[in-house]
């Protein structure tokens, strides 16, 4: 991450302006402040998920074009500890660059973000969601290389459904019902629920957000792992993973 | 020593450029699964936006937004994202196909080839992906037609605007692939410059609607006139003036003003990373 120093400005200043001009649209042509703060933890998640996802699935077929993947895996370490390795360093980058991208919105619009120790419980359940989703998609990647060109598509979608867009709860029921199967889109909710509603903790496990959330983060981190790391074994076998 | 390309004849341009172009439309084809997938997304994009737009006070006070979009507001919003989203499958298809190239080693082999190698990059690919893009953004246009009612007026002076943005898209995507020959990690970078740009040109939020700081920046983009262009044609059905936004003067010198600056930002890139021996160092 810090070798690619000169990449971290525009790449804040990317996720920043985004934000800020999604912003600027829903508010027709101004910034309004009590929407930011509803949305930030939606965009906070968004630029973990955005960068997770390039560095898990394009950077992952940088390599395979290269040929360092397949010479990074000629250790004597088994193929896990590298897949483990690349995915803490990518979910490090992502969360660094999303606490100060979400730092500069506070200082800019001066929005209000109360705190409660159950957060950061939620916070770490989206990141491992989050984790899992850059690893279906990494493991998907490696099998049909054409992903990389639409990683853009699914990281627009990720943004316009999980609540960085609008929260949540202004979709049509349907829309809140699939919104709800992309990562991260459970994680925010509660979190909202949490901070804006002052929901008690209680009151989020009984009406079931709390536990669907733990849900989908285990079963889309499972299911992430196992494809990433079939893909990597395959590969191997096959001698696929280079050029 | 002379350049491979000094001595190929005339005539070779032409079938090079034409494989070019097929080979690029094969790329496509091949990725017909991706394209697929790209459109209902792209639709998605688009429709959340329409409805969403303008909409903030209203979420804070009632929680709730009323999801109907009026046929008027529906074709304003498809000519603005669906050129908007002209340009961006163009830049990022060349894009990521160009790094494909630089990553695998096959870009110096194109600087073999009989034909000046801006050919290859400047001509064939565009036109290819100019070709393709068209495909997902005329079905774009067919599946969103589906959902909410869509009423343009056909008439041949909307291609002027097409013209200019197929013209200024091609600029834009030849300036990207240029800084891309000499940092090649720009991926950011690109998505960057693709996102100022849907937000000067109008293509979701009117004009009347922006500070007025930015006034000067919608000016000068090709595409904040390709798509005022269009909306005059095709939305309110009247002809191109000669003045103003989306006039026939502004979309010639944008559309053409871009397009120089892209061929110059590219021969630039390309003799920096010709001298520096890096065209496939990645």
């Amino acid at each position: 991450m810090w070798s690619h120093t000169a990449m971290l400005v525009p790449q804040l200043g990317f996720m920043e302006l985004w934000f800020w001009v999604v912003q600027f649209f829903v508010g027709g042509g101004r910034i309004i402040d009590e929407l930011v703060a509803l949305a930030l933890f939606g965009f906070w998640a968004y630029v973990v998920g955005y960068l997770a996802l390039l560095r898990m699935a394009a950077a992952v077929l940088e390599e395979t074009f290269t040929g360092t993947l397949e010479q990074s895996l000629l250790t004597p370490l088994p193929p896990t500890v590298s897949s483990l390795g690349r995915l803490v360093a990518a979910m490090t980058e992502g969360l660094v660059t999303a606490v100060i991208a979400s730092a500069v919105t506070v200082a800019v619009f001066r929005v209000s973000i109360p705190f409660r120790w159950e957060v950061p419980i939620l916070i770490v359940l989206t990141l491992v969601d989050l984790a899992g989703f850059a690893l279906l998609i990494g493991g998907r990647a490696l099998v049909v290389n054409s992903i990389g060109a639409i990683i853009h598509v699914i990281q627009g979608v990720l943004m316009l459904i999980n609540g960085t867009y609008i929260p949540i709860y202004v979709f049509p029921d349907w829309l809140q019902v699939v919104a709800k199967f992309a990562p991260s889109t459970l994680g925010i909710d509660v979190i909202r629920r949490l901070l804006f509603t002052d929901a008690p903790l209680g009151d989020v496990w009984s009406a079931g957000a709390l536990p669907l959330t733990m849900l989908h983060a285990a079963v889309m981190f499972a299911l992430g792992w196992a494809v990433y790391q079939g893909a990597i074994n395959r590969g191997l076998r096959d001698g696929s993973l280079g050029a | 020593v002379i350049p491979a390309h000094a001595r190929a004849p005339r005539g070779n341009v032409a079938l090079i450029v034409g494989n070019e172009v097929v080979k690029g439309i094969q790329l496509g084809w091949s990725e017909r699964l991706q394209i697929l997938i790209e459109m209902p997304l792209f639709v998605s994009f688009m429709l959340l936006l329409g409805y969403t737009i303008g909409t903030g006070d209203q979420i804070l006070t009632t929680g709730h937004i009323n999801w109907t979009l009026d046929a008027y507001r529906a074709a304003w919003l498809c000519l603005g994202i669906g050129a908007y989203t002209f340009v961006y499958l163009l830049v990022q298809k060349l894009f990521w196909r160009l790094l494909t190239d630089i990553q695998t080693g096959t870009l110096e082999q194109t600087y073999l080839s009989p034909v000046p190698p801006w050919v290859h990059i400047a001509l064939g690919r565009p036109l290819a992906s100019i070709v393709e893009t068209a495909v997902v953004v005329g079905a774009m246009y067919g599946v969103t037609s589906t959902v909410v009612r869509l009423e343009f007026e056909w008439r041949l002076e909307a291609l002027m605007p097409v013209a200019a943005l197929i013209v200024g898209g091609v600029g834009l995507a030849l300036m990207v692939a240029g800084l891309a020959l000499v940092w090649k990690r720009i991926e950011m970078l690109n998505d960057l410059v693709l996102m100022l740009i849907m937000f000067f040109s109008g293509a979701g939020l009117n004009l009347d609607n922006m500070p007025v700081w930015s006034l000067p920046i919608a000016s000068s983009l090709f595409l904040t006139h390709s798509i005022a262009g269009l909306r005059t044609v095709m939305l309110d059905g009247d002809s191109l003036a000669i003045g103003g936004t989306g006039g026939l003067v502004w979309l010639a010198t944008t559309a053409v003003g871009w397009l120089v600056s892209g061929v110059v930002v590219f021969k630039l890139c390309e003799g920096i990373a010709q001298r520096r021996g890096t065209l496939s160092h990645y």
